[in-house]
């Protein structure tokens, strides 16, 4: 197990370098550059060839792409992800602020997701081609149909309308800082997300566990007179977790960089909504040091999502 | 209320105002004209100018009486019956007149959305307006306009001005003036806190643009450079300052009071000058009526009032831009729910309903927007250099429609000069004259299309027509690529028209180099109401804004220098009808200017009009009185339950 986690974490950076350097030349073929995009505000006429290159070699842009690229794993290797060109803080400094807006949208939209997708998907398998598997399934299709900024918008209407509670779109807490006003401003983004995830996961715990439940060591566990609870929670649903796990792991893993739409929605600045700025402005720190995390996430959250599989399932050898 | 009453009622509204602002604008010109060869002072100088004005407006008045009567008896479309809709008109007249008359209130802390990106702490070497949107708060002019629409000036750093012999200026420096004293700015070590200004500070910020050179002796990106090299020498006296213009300038006063004409302490500006791209408040130190607290891209800035402020009239007590709204459901939740005090957007429809379910709370103004949209051809190369090509191109663009469908039909055609200066312009009745702003759109296009024919139009192939991001990333115009190819395939009956989208960063380069395909954006804000600078800019020979290379000594040339020198209005305002019929005529030259387009802006009551008129202001000019006139009223019954950020103390 040692091996292998050394092993995959070896070949994780050597991924992490590909996609960095993936990143650095994908930014490039862009057309523009930050110089250019920071007057997109001004109109054309006013912007001149001086003020732009002015700008250019300000920020290091006037500068062959390898010398860039150079300088660019130079710095990676040090841990060193440099300055926004917008803000002209670190990168770190960036990241340190965006991502515990997403982490904590992550997390509300995974519980809310899973807290209705795991209940849902065992009734509706054990209740298979009935009322409540009709009325489940039909729900899990119209969220999935249902694009999250509609979700999102109508409810906007109705607290607005209303007046329900207050969105603190300007003030931006913290959980930890204000947990109502902060929770209030998470409510919608946090249902619509999360309602827009449970469909994928209900359905497939559904088609686990009804294969599961169709095995004859659950027969067996009914012939010997186990009550039902125990059935579907021990046996049945222990051995339909293992793909729903994965398709967890990776949920997770993408939450972070993912939520563009709802963080544009609701003002919040988390990593979506720095990952959209920063591709619109060019801003190419900010935009390889945020997808490289993202990619460090999702590389690494996939790691411990298999050894996990080893845990949760002996059958599962990791070697 | 139905919607439908609501937009006919604020249509006709905006119709009738219009027209009076037109012979405002006049008047100002004339305002201006006297200005030029008399006295202004902010002491005094209601006198003169009042009384023209109060004339022109009178003689408008029975034109907009006319007007009203025409749209009530055009207004066929309302279900109120009309002794109700006069009522309920009446009651909103009275209660701006109510508002604009209520004693103002000082404290309070203002919050509005600005934007994400700044270019520059600098504003002599900034191109962008969100940049001059947070430092007119910070830092003066030498004048300042009292009336956006009619170009009424009135002392800022001057107390007054003189212009003795038409080409001297003669500025008398207001006593008392000071660099703030406190905040960020004030604590760099590059900078005197608290000091007297000087005449000589204001001669440096005018010398260094005027040479267009940095500290270290690299030429420096000013974009106002065209417009101080108008100066021949300056002398200072005595607390008053001299300039000396190379010749007659009728327009160089007005440019006094352009918004990016800001002036900033010399040794401040020369400390940060090589790291000015990089934003902080503590780069920044002004006169104005605030001083900045914090200034932090795509995160907060803040200013409070600064309590050595010359002037009367700064009323809140500070400032919050939060960053903007990329989205219109964040924006709408941060106006409704009272966390910013106003709001626009791209799509009319977005404010009008907000406005429609809060009527009685909040207030709706029109503004119109300085950017005028323009269809740019490249005549420079072929094959656009066959001017029957640009003609058709230029008759084949759908002025209107394209107001309808970007706009929801707020907005109204722009000749060479925009109808925003209205002074100037081609007037929307005489502009239709002309076969490219036509409302006889067949005809128009019958022109347009012999033109492409005899131009070769149909063996050019394919054409890509580019749309820039910055316009078609905004939601409510993201389909504009295929709306123009589409409007000149259907006008020309082909396929040939193919939409695009370009960066800045692929534009501005062919721009200067003069190789950029044909595209649809605006073109440089309008910055004064003064028009024939704008004109002298795009169309002199060897002018730089002159992209397209036109060159007509007799027909745009020596007009354009007569008109710049001209004092009285109407041989000025002769001359540059003259060559904007020139230029319409020759399909402008692939300089196809459209339209400016109006946006809805909407406030809670509880804030009070920027303008001291319910007009529809410009909103670049607005800023002028943005800065001290807004005020809030905690007493407005809309007040109830707002919720403002603090802004960073000093």
């Amino acid at each position: 197990m040692q091996q292998y986690i050394i092993r995959r974490a070896v070949l994780n950076v050597f991924v992490l370098f590909i996609v960095a350097t993936m990143v650095f030349f994908a930014v490039q073929v862009l057309p523009g550059n930050f110089a250019t995009q920071q007057f997109a505000s001004a109109n054309l006429g006013g912007v001149t060839p001086e003020s732009i290159a002015r700008a250019e070699s300000v920020l290091g842009l006037d500068k062959p792409v390898v010398a860039q690229y150079g300088t660019f794993l130079w710095d990676l290797v040090q841990f060193d992800l440099g300055e926004s060109f917008r803000s002209k803080r670190s990168v770190w400094s960036e990241l340190g602020r965006a991502v515990p807006y997403s982490m904590e949208l992550g997390f509300l939209i995974v519980l809310v997701g899973f807290s209705i997708a795991i209940p849902v998907g065992i009734l509706s398998a054990v209740h298979q081609d009935k009322l409540p598997d009709y009325v489940l399934r039909g729900g899990a299709i119209f969220a999935l149909a249902a694009p999250v900024f509609w979700t999102a918008s109508i409810a906007v209407i109705f607290v607005l309308k209303w007046d329900l509670f207050k969105i603190d779109v300007t003030g931006q807490p913290h959980l930890w800082e204000n947990p109502q006003t902060a929770l209030q401003w998470y409510l919608i983004p946090m249902f619509a997300g999360g309602i827009a995830g449970t469909a994928t996961t209900m359905r497939l715990l559904r088609s686990q566990m009804l294969e599961v439940l169709r095995q004859d060591y659950v027969v067996t566990a009914r012939a010997k007179g186990l009550r039902e609870r125990t059935i579907i929670m021990r046996h049945a649903l222990r051995n339909a977790w293992l793909p729903v796990l994965t398709v967890m792991g990776l949920t997770i893993a993408t939450i972070i960089g993912s939520q563009i739409v709802l963080e544009q929605m609701f003002n919040i600045p988390g990593v979506g909504r720095l990952l959209f700025q920063s591709i619109f402005l060019r801003d190419t720190p900010l935009l390889e040091g945020l997808v490289l995390v993202v990619a460090f996430v999702v590389v690494f959250t996939n790691l411990f999502v298999d050894v996990l599989y080893g845990l949760l399932d002996p059958r599962v050898r990791l070697a | 209320m139905s919607e439908r009453n609501y937009w006919t009622r604020m249509r006709r509204q905006r119709v009738s105002r219009r027209t009076m602002l037109g012979a405002s604008a006049k008047a100002g010109v004339g305002a201006a004209g006297i200005a030029l060869v008399g006295c202004g002072d902010d002491d005094d100088d209601d006198d003169a100018p009042a009384a023209v004005t109060q004339t022109q407006a009178d003689e408008d008045h029975a034109e907009a009486q006319a007007d009203q009567a025409q749209a009530d008896q055009a207004d066929t479309d309302t279900n109120l019956s009309r002794p109700a809709r006069e009522e309920e008109e009446q009651a909103a007249e009275q209660a701006v007149v109510a508002r604009l008359d209520m004693t103002p209130v000082d404290g309070g802390t203002i919050v509005e959305q600005s934007a994400n990106v700044y270019e520059t702490v600098d504003a002599s070497l900034t191109v962008a307006s969100p940049v001059i949107q947070v430092l007119a708060r910070i830092q003066s002019k030498l004048l300042r306009f009292s009336n956006p629409d009619s170009g009424e000036l009135t002392g800022d750093l001057a107390s007054g001005w003189e212009i003795p012999d038409g080409q001297t200026i003669v500025l008398q420096l207001r006593d008392g003036v000071t660099w703030h004293a406190e905040g960020p700015g004030a604590d760099n070590p590059a900078s005197t806190a608290g000091r007297a200004l000087t005449a000589e500070d204001l001669a440096f910020n005018i010398n260094r643009q005027k040479n267009g050179r940095l500290v270290d002796g690299t030429d420096g990106p000013f974009g106002r450079k065209g417009y101080w090299s108008s100066i021949d020498s300056i002398d200072i006296d005595d607390g008053a300052m001299t300039m000396n213009l190379a010749g007659p300038d009728a327009t160089f006063v007005q440019g006094l009071a352009n918004e990016f004409n800001l002036m900033g302490q010399p040794e401040l500006l020369n400390a940060v000058e090589a790291e000015n791209i990089d934003i902080s408040p503590d780069k920044v130190i002004g006169t104005g009526p605030f001083i900045l607290t914090e200034w932090v891209p795509g995160e907060g800035i803040s200013a409070v009032r600064n309590p050595d402020y010359y002037n009367q009239g700064a009323r809140a007590d500070s400032y919050v831009w939060i960053q903007s709204f990329e989205d219109p459901t964040a924006y709408r939740i941060g106006f409704e729910q009272k966390q910013v005090d106003t709001m626009s957007d791209p799509d009319p429809d977005v404010v009008l309903a907000i406005h429609d379910g809060l009527v009685d709370e909040t207030n709706l103004t029109f503004q119109g927007v300085a950017n005028t949209v323009a269809v740019y051809v490249n005549s420079n190369l072929e094959p656009w250099n066959d001017l029957r090509l640009v003609k058709a191109i230029d008759l084949a663009i759908n002025r209107r429609q394209l107001i309808q469908q970007f706009h929801n039909g707020l907005g109204k055609v722009s000749g060479p000069v925009s109808w925003m200066q209205e002074a100037w312009a081609i007037p929307q009745e005489e502009i239709t004259d002309f076969s490219a702003y036509s409302v006889d759109r067949d005809a128009a296009l019958v022109e347009a299309n012999a033109l492409w024919q005899a131009g070769g139009g149909p063996d050019l192939g394919p054409i890509d027509w580019v749309t820039s991001e910055t316009w078609a990333l905004r939601a409510a115009w993201n389909s504009t690529p295929e709306i123009i190819a589409t409007m000149f395939n259907d006008a020309f009956s082909t396929d040939q028209f193919v939409g695009v989208t370009k960066s800045y960063g692929e534009i501005i380069p062919s721009w200067f180099n003069k190789t950029f395909d044909p595209f649809f954006s605006w073109i440089p804000n309008i910055e004064i109401p003064d028009a024939r600078a704008d004109m002298a800019a795009a169309f002199k020979s060897g002018a730089p804004g002159n992209i397209w290379s036109v060159s007509e000594p007799d027909a745009i040339d020596a007009k354009l220098t007569a008109a710049l020198a001209e004092l009285d209005y109407d041989t000025a305002n002769g001359l540059i009808r003259e060559v904007q019929d020139f230029v319409i005529e020759n399909g402008q030259f692939g300089r196809c200017i459209c339209y400016n387009y109006i946006y809805p802006l909407i406030t809670w009551n509880y804030l009070h009009p920027t303008l001291k008129t319910e007009t529809e202001g410009w909103n670049f000019l607005a800023a002028s009185l943005n800065a001290v006139d807004q005020w809030l009223d905690p007493n407005d019954p809309s007040f109830e339950g707002r919720s403002a950020l603090s802004p960073k103390p000093i």
